[in-house]
């Protein structure tokens, strides 16, 4: 064993130029440095963890050792239990976010375009926008409409940042595009085609990213606040209930890792989109 | 300056018309019956239960208690995020050591962490102020990081010069730099625990305004679900108001380009 690994190490010194190129990314030569410092931490406190649970120190019921965490994800994925209430969250959030995002952006340019609605809704729209979105929760279980109120639930936290992102970018569109359009004579529609939309789409599209990972939260307090329609959420609830420490883990990993994932996703694309802002701003 | 003033009020009185047809609507509805009573509740009714919960003190006594948990957990969260986001800014190799391992932690929605905390904690006052304290932790840690971070460097120089020993370089140097940075910080901190009390109460507690919020619906009560509401939402809003204008005070040098 002490062998094997003396080899290995005798392997990673002679090969350290390699490695330290293959790990570098963009001639970044201290990123291999940078890394282990960040692991420094983590892996320090995983360390203690595993001391602990191996000397019994810690209860197992507050804090189970890695080897009971990874049973423990074996154990809800062979049974399917896992997947299955991951996938129903996921379709959750789905509905809640595309319900939610598009009442929002419709709400953002219906503001951003006339003054008089502006003027007519935005005070009102403050005002419900002041509770904070878990009290609704008990309204929505009130109306008793099933899943349905979870979506909802859903939905009116990921309304907001897309209502508001929207209404400034519509309202920042430069003026002289504007103006333009009106030398080419564009009628209403086409100048929200060819103007408003263009120019503005940035600004939803950090709206929408926002939005998402709100969604993302706000599903597991639905699934938690309103229980009975399965889900990532109620599954961490049930495991509460039952003190199975290990699976709570399992599920607490499960939600950050999909939560980092969207917004990976809604980042990447907003970066592919932004060519559009660069050049905007460019050409000032 | 008098069309100016008239234009203001008529923008603050078109404001008023939909909040107005929307009680007189949901009046009309109640009095014709058409949804069963716990589901669409008359605005009178409503402002009755108001002042019923107000004279019987119930009220204010779920609010105490509710502020009372918001304060402890913001100031713990608000405090401990100021002081790892100066250490992070100021020295870089300490980021490097603790940044990868808060950022893993924030990518946990805050709501997951509340079986967690229930486990650790008990469902006692100690669970809901440590939740509290994570949602406020985040905002605080991020925006103090990046206040001092974005401090510039001529001003370092500046204090380099005069010989600024490193507390009266923070005192007078970094800290007025970074203060717009670190209101923004404190609002979102408030505004999250705000929110979080109030998601705390409803999964466990006693009192507070969020049990408030879920005993009415127990009882099928929808005037005290409102009622919950609308003070929750005016609380939050006068805390962010609060704030605001000790912001605009403390901060006079720093404006937004948009007032200007």
């Amino acid at each position: 064993m002490l062998s094997k690994f003396l080899l290995l190490a005798g392997i990673v010194h002679s090969q350290k130029n390699k490695i330290m190129s293959f790990l570098s990314v963009r001639g970044n030569k201290y990123l291999p440095i940078k890394v282990l410092e960040g692991t420094l931490l983590p892996g320090t406190i995983f360390v203690i963890w595993l001391i602990c649970s191996r000397l019994n120190i810690l209860s197992k019921d507050f804090f189970p050792s890695p080897g009971d965490v990874v049973n423990g994800f074996h154990e809800v994925l062979n049974d399917g239990s896992f997947l299955d209430n991951l996938g129903m969250s996921v379709i959750r959030v789905l509905k809640g976010f595309l319900l939610g995002s598009t009442v929002g952006f419709v709400i953002g340019i219906t503001l951003g375009m006339s003054r008089f609605l502006e003027k007519l809704i935005t005070p009102i729209f403050n005002a419900i926008r002041q509770v904070p979105l878990p009290a609704w929760a008990p309204l929505l279980v009130l109306v008793s409409l099933g899943e349905m109120s979870r979506v909802l639930f859903i939905a009116i936290g990921a309304c907001y940042p897309v209502v508001l992102n929207t209404f400034e970018g519509v309202k920042n569109v430069r003026n002289d595009y504007v103006e333009v359009g009106k030398v080419f004579k564009f009628n209403r529609v086409q100048r929200f085609f060819k103007i408003i939309l263009p120019s503005s789409f940035p600004s939803t599209l950090t709206g929408l990213r926002l939005s998402l990972s709100i969604s993302w939260m706000l599903v597991v307090a639905a699934e938690i606040f309103m229980t009975s329609g399965g889900g990532i959420g109620e599954m961490m609830w049930a495991c509460r209930e039952y003190s199975r420490m290990d699976l709570v883990v399992v599920c607490i990993i499960a939600i950050a890792l999909v939560g980092f994932t969207m917004n990976f996703f809604m980042q990447k694309m907003e970066m592919f989109f932004s060519f559009w802002r660069l050049t905007l701003k460019q050409s000032r | 300056m008098n069309t100016k003033g008239e234009t203001q009020v008529k923008t603050i009185l078109i404001g008023f018309i939909v909040p107005v047809l929307l009680v007189i609507g949901l009046e009309i509805i109640c009095k014709l019956e058409i949804f069963p009573s716990q589901i669409v509740v008359a605005p009178h009714k409503v402002l009755i239960t108001f002042f019923d919960l107000i004279s019987t003190g119930e009220l204010l006594e779920h609010l105490r208690i509710s502020m009372y948990r918001v304060l402890t957990g913001f100031v713990l969260g608000a405090t401990l995020g100021f002081i790892f986001g100066t250490v992070m800014a100021l020295s870089p190799r300490s980021e490097r050591i603790i940044a990868p391992l808060l950022s893993a932690l924030s990518q946990v929605p805050l709501f997951g962490w509340i079986p967690l905390l229930m486990l650790w904690f008990g469902i006692g006052e100690t669970f809901k102020v440590v939740f509290i304290a994570f949602g406020a932790f985040f905002p605080m840690l991020i925006n103090t990081f990046e206040g001092i971070h974005g401090v510039p460097r001529s001003y370092l120089e500046v204090a380099r010069a005069f010989e600024f020993s490193s507390a009266k370089l923070l005192h007078k140097v970094l800290l007025p730099a970074a203060l717009p940075s670190l209101f923004t910080g404190i609002k979102l901190a408030l505004g999250m625990s705000w929110m979080l009390v109030v998601g705390a109460e409803l999964v466990a507690a006693g009192e507070g305004v969020g049990y408030l919020i879920v005993w009415g619906r127990q009882l099928f009560q929808m005037d005290i679900v409102f009622v919950g509401i609308a003070v929750v939402g005016s609380i939050g809003y006068l805390m962010f108001l609060t704030l605001n204008a000790l912001e605009v005070s403390l901060i006079s040098w720093h404006r937004p380009l948009s007032k200007k």
